[in-house]
């Protein structure tokens, strides 16, 4: 028979059957297109994001063999230049201000010459504080160290004299650890602390200032970012190879503080993640996909194998069988690409952000997955019904149906040694703390660890099986005996049924229970990172709403109570800042109060390791002197509980820095507002005592109606310097610390929740139907025999309801272990790591409702299609 | 056509019976009878409306034309009451169950009670020859031990009019005999009456009275 003879007769008498496998098959396609999409996108975010959050891209410093204006000729001729400016350092040994609390002199600073329109070059490097935003600016902790403020005159020290300077504005400098870090090192090679002091001035007055003490002069460098190749990782290599490029063009004359390469090199490792995630929820996916396609196909197995068989008896030869089955394939595989590709397009607008779509080559992916599914699916049956001997007679007929012995995977055991692999391949991850990310040394890329892919990999198999086999046995132990019993039923003869179908209904169970674990594993794990993406930007403002003070300001506690005010506030706790000294170390230390501060900030265990959140608190409660210090301080002074501690605080009128003594409680790791290294928390009462100031630095606000309160308050302050943050607004502008960003994962995860639904509930109607197809004719026959739709109904859904609760049971435990294993394998990408996992209940819960109805519906419509089986169907009984 | 009888109530009246499948006439204006104790041969070359007739009779189709009614059953779903059983032409058996459950699950469906449904289930296996077989299931019996498990189920319901079509397509002539034999010995034991369809003539003569199906019409073959 010819192949377009044979897919026109398809498409004439099996119009419903194909487009059926074609749809099934499109969901593959979807999948696929879209979850490369994911890829793409959030590849390109990444890439996006990194050269954004650089506020410098290069710092070429020219260096004592170089001359700046033939570096600069150098510079000029690089590709995708946006701008270059001439900075100049010098370090002087004071900076001094005699005021009214006395004269204060700083240790080492740094006068930097900083051109009038570097602002406006680099716009993320400065940010303006108090006064002018052009002159003499004092970095912020430098006017605090010398209470210094706009319009003071300050003296800077030389090695050969002094230079007056009139202080035009305060400001900060976010990126501080870049701007003054010693270029030339290797990335990593050594952590640099900012200076504290710094002194930036115009140019024109520089040499002035400085007289003749050395300068370092730079050039910074920024490119046009929409160059650069949409792969972090490809745009970190071009620009490093730029950077060496003009290393060698200037001879040795300058060295490449590399940030925009360092930046692109870290979101490359990010990029990673995305793969990863890729891997561990998109696989899975896909798997299930094929999995739905192969339960669709298996509809109309029988009836396949019956045609093969009279094609055969008609003459046809292997080959043409073969020729048939891979045409058929590839339009199944058409029709699903047809369906499938502007599936995949709506689903990345309705779930992917702005930005996203479809590639050439995941599409080419997506529809070759299809083909091979379509070629897969359709040629087992085929090759089955060639390759089975030709028996004929009761043998064969009975070692066709109704087989209820194990399949081969459940005979020898590899859903024990599946999972036991998962454990011990989790278990060695859990020993190298969860690393998938790798830098290997040596390797300039980062690496990912795909052995601590093999637990959720080995396990999904496994759990699989594993329902498999606990139904099977559970099914097969039914005898009825234990049943309500009711007129007109036979609950032994349902049990024997079902007995009898173990194998069938097994299989329906797992299907379901890999659909349902792998919808409810993806929406515990992105709903868990949604969590601590919140807690993250929550950590970052500090509450739902923060009330920073300007630089200066000397606000007491009590006026938070005005801010109670507000629309929507349920509580308002201020939190005391300041600088202190541990040794040589400056940090920041802040002040709360300890029995109510956790009524208005986001607070976990995992902030306090080794210990609660609620035990630290109430420990500093009885504790007035009490500290928690970070991990890094307690290592490197050799601190204990219970140690006493002298920190150095700005005390008294003059605010000179005088030792204070504290008692260590413990470990901090994270804390509202403060920065991601050392820093230390303490009783705002003691501080205040101690210091002689109550001033508060931040008030945080508990709000139902955070953006409300914001603006309520912006409008309420504006004028008073005070900077209102709530964490609404400023979950846009915030990554977590694998700068995957929350609408990165929140695509993936819309993506993953809307498929798992779709194949969940394809999976649960076609693991029934599977089921139901095959007993149509014995449904028929119960009518025949004259049962009441009650009756055939009980039949029919006593196995429903086997399949549907083993599955969701089964389901159940799937995903809450998948789900602990991908919390636990990406740890990395946490910020914070979780203490606990996050249930999405409403999103379980519905699905569950919508599992449960798709069931009835199966179980209704066939029970109707039955009631109205036909005179054919009856004469074939 | 009409079997000669007048009373008592027949169990089962084909009035004006027409059904039509598509664009074809299987049955076209059949009157039929069946009286309590009668036993009916119907005979007809295939395609004829044999089937088709006697599952109009038992109410599992609805007729294009025309009524079929059940006085002398006093039910309006006769089948579903157990007061008529069915044995088709192809032996249909859940293929779940075991010879022995699938001649009990009518009975169990009807409320007889586990044991007594057992027990009839078992004489009427014993009955046409099958009752070794009794636990297997329906894919390990050849297509005659099937045929004769589905008709040992129509006679452990004790219905009042059994329906059978071809019932003894898949066995030798002794086992026909036999089995056809066991059919009338069952229905006359309750008083009921037998409607049989066969090619064969020579089972067709076993039955008291023979019709034949020709295009769909009935035509009355001879009394006994």
């Amino acid at each position: 028979m010819r192949a377009t003879a044979w897919l026109s007769g398809l498409l004439r008498r099996r119009l419903v059957e194909v487009l059926t496998a074609a749809v099934s098959l499109a969901l593959t396609v979807a999948f696929v297109a879209s979850l490369g999409a994911f890829v793409t996108q959030s590849r390109a975010a990444l890439t996006v994001r990194a050269a954004a959050s650089t506020p410098v891209d290069w710092q070429v410093q020219v260096t004592p063999q170089g001359k700046p204006a033939a570096v600069a000729r150098q510079v000029a001729r690089l590709p995708d230049l946006r701008v270059v400016e001439q900075v100049a350092f010098a370090r002087v040994p004071a900076l001094e201000f005699a005021g009214v609390g006395g004269t204060r002199q700083t240790g080492t600073a740094y006068v930097v010459a900083l051109p009038p329109s570097y602002a406006r070059s680099f716009p993320g490097e400065l940010r303006p504080l108090l006064g002018s935003a052009t002159g003499a600016q004092l970095f912020q902790q430098t006017a605090a160290n010398l209470a210094a403020a706009p319009g003071d005159r300050i003296t800077v020290r030389t090695a050969s004299g002094s230079a007056p300077v009139t202080v035009d504005g305060v400001v900060d400098m976010p990126a501080a650890d870049s701007f003054f870090q010693v270029v030339g090192l290797a990335p990593g090679a050594g952590a640099t602390a900012p200076p504290d002091n710094v002194l930036i001035v115009p140019p024109a007055d520089f040499a002035a200032t400085v007289g003749s003490t050395a300068v370092v002069h730079q050039l910074h460098v920024g490119f046009k970012h929409a160059a650069l190749p949409a792969d972090p990782q490809k745009a970190a290599l071009l620009v490093q190879s730029r950077g060496n490029h003009l290393q060698a063009a200037v001879a040795g004359g300058a060295l490449v503080g590399d940030n925009l390469g360092v930046a692109l090199t870290a979101a490359g490792e990010d990029a990673r993640y995305a793969n990863l995630l890729f891997l561990l929820l998109g696989l899975p996916g896909l798997a299930l996909a094929a999995v739905v396609a192969g339960l669709v196909v298996a509809l109309r197995s029988d009836r396949r194998r019956r045609e093969v068989a009279l094609l055969r008896l008609r003459g046809a030869t292997t080959a043409g069988l073969l020729r048939l089955v891979t045409a058929e394939a590839a339009l199944t595989a058409a029709l699903a690409a047809a369906v499938g590709l502007p599936l995949a397009v709506l689903a990345i607008k309705l779930a992917l952000p702005s930005g996203a779509a479809l590639s050439v080559g995941w599409v080419i992916a997506a529809v070759a997955s299809a083909t091979l599914l379509a070629a897969g699916t359709q040629a087992g049956t085929v090759l089955r019904t060639i390759l089975r001997p030709r028996e004929s007679g009761v043998a064969a007929e009975a070692s066709r149906s109704l087989q209820t012995a194990s399949p081969w995977p459940l005979r020898v055991g590899l859903d024990v040694v599946l999972l036991a692999g998962a454990a011990f391949a989790f278990a060695l991850t859990a020993r190298s703390g969860y690393k998938v990310v790798l830098a290997p040394e040596g390797v300039p890329t980062t690496q990912v660890n795909f052995a601590a892919l093999a637990g959720p990999a080995l396990a999904w198999p496994g759990l699989a099986l594993l329902v498999w086999r606990l139904t099977s046995l559970a099914t097969g132990r039914r005898t009825g005996r234990f049943a309500r019993r009711q007129s007109g039923t036979a609950p032994e003869l349902e049990a024997a049924a079902l007995r009898r179908r173990r194998r069938t209904i097994a299989r329906g169970a797992a299907g379901l229970a890999v659909a349902f674990g792998l919808a409810a594993s993806t929406a515990i794990f992105t709903a868990t990172y949604q969590t601590q993406s919140r807690v993250d930007v929550a950590l970052t403002v500090g509450s739902d709403v923060a009330v920073v003070e300007p630089p200066g300001a000397t606000v007491g506690p009590n006026a938070g109570r005005a801010l109670l005010g507000a629309p929507g506030v349920r509580a308002v706790e201020p939190l005391q800042h300041r600088f202190a000294y541990v040794g040589p170390d400056l940090q920041d230390i802040y002040g709360v109060r300890a029995s109510s501060f956790a009524s208005v900030a986001p607070l976990q265990d995992a902030f306090v390791p080794g210990g609660t959140v609620a035990g630290a608190l109430a420990a500093m409660d009885k504790t007035p002197d009490g500290v928690l210090l970070s991990a890094e301080t307690l290592h490197d002074y050799q601190l204990h509980t219970g140690d006493l501690i002298r920190i150095r605080l700005q005390t008294g009128a003059d605010k000179v820095y005088r030792p204070v003594s504290f008692h260590v409680l413990g470990q901090v790791a994270e804390w509202p507002t403060a920065p991601k290294d050392s820093f230390i928390v303490a009783n705002a009462d003691y501080l205040a005592k101690t210091t002689g100031s109550n001033a508060v630095g931040t008030f945080l606000l508990a709000s139902h109606t955070p953006t409300a309160t914001a603006d309520a308050l912006r409008s309420r302050l504006s004028g008073t310097g005070a900077q209102v943050q709530d964490i609404v607004s400023s979950r846009a502008q915030v990554t977590s610390a694998t700068g995957l960003a929350a609408t990165d994962l929140a695509g993936l995860s819309r993506l993953e929740l809307g498929f798992g639904v779709v194949l969940a509930l394809a999976c649960s109607a076609l693991a029934l139907l599977g089921g139901i197809v095959e007993r149509r004719r014995a449904l028929v026959l119960l009518a025949a025999l004259g049962a009441t739709a009650r009756q055939r109904g009980r039949f029919l859904s006593s196995e429903a309801r086997a399949v549907v609760v083993s599955g969701l049971l089964g389901g159940t435990a799937i995903g809450a272990l998948i789900a602990y294993l991908l919390v636990k394998v990406l740890t990395g990408i946490f910020d914070p790591p979780p203490a606990v996992a996050t249930i999405p209940w409403n999103y379980l819960g519905g699905l569950l409702a919508l599992v449960v109805g798709v069931t009835v519906a199966v179980v209704a419509g066939v029970g109707r299609l039955v009631a109205r089986a036909g005179p054919s169907e009856l004469r074939d009984l | 056509m009409t079997a000669v009888q007048t009373a008592p109530s027949p169990y089962v009246v084909a009035e004006s019976l027409a059904i039509r499948f598509g664009a074809t006439d299987v049955l076209q204006g059949v009157d039929l009878e069946v009286l309590p104790g009668a036993q009916i041969a119907i005979s007809g070359r295939s395609g004829s409306g044999k089937s088709t007739l006697l599952l109009a009779l038992a109410g599992l189709i609805t007729p294009t034309r025309g009524m079929v009614s059940w006085p002398g059953l006093a039910s309006e779903s006769p089948l579903r009451r157990g007061q008529i059983g069915m044995v088709f032409q192809a032996p249909s058996l859940m293929p779940e169950l075991t010879a022995l459950e699938n001649v009990t699950l009518p009975l169990r469906l009807r409320d007889v009670d586990v044991g007594a449904a057992r027990a009839r289930a078992l004489a009427a296996l014993v009955e046409v020859g099958v009752a070794d077989v009794a636990d297997a299931l329906p894919a390990q019996l050849s297509g005659g031990q099937q045929q004769r498990v589905a008709v040992a189920r129509a006679l452990a319901g004790r219905h009042r009019l059994v329906l059978a079509d071809e019932p003894t397509g898949a066995l030798d002539r002794e086992h026909a005999h036999h089995v056809v034999q066991a059919l009338r010995d069952a229905v006359a034991a309750v008083g009921g009456a037998l409607v049989l369809a066969t090619h064969d003539p020579e089972l067709a003569a076993l039955l008291d009275q023979k019709i034949s199906v020709d295009d769909g019409h009935l035509a009355l073959a001879g009394l006994r």
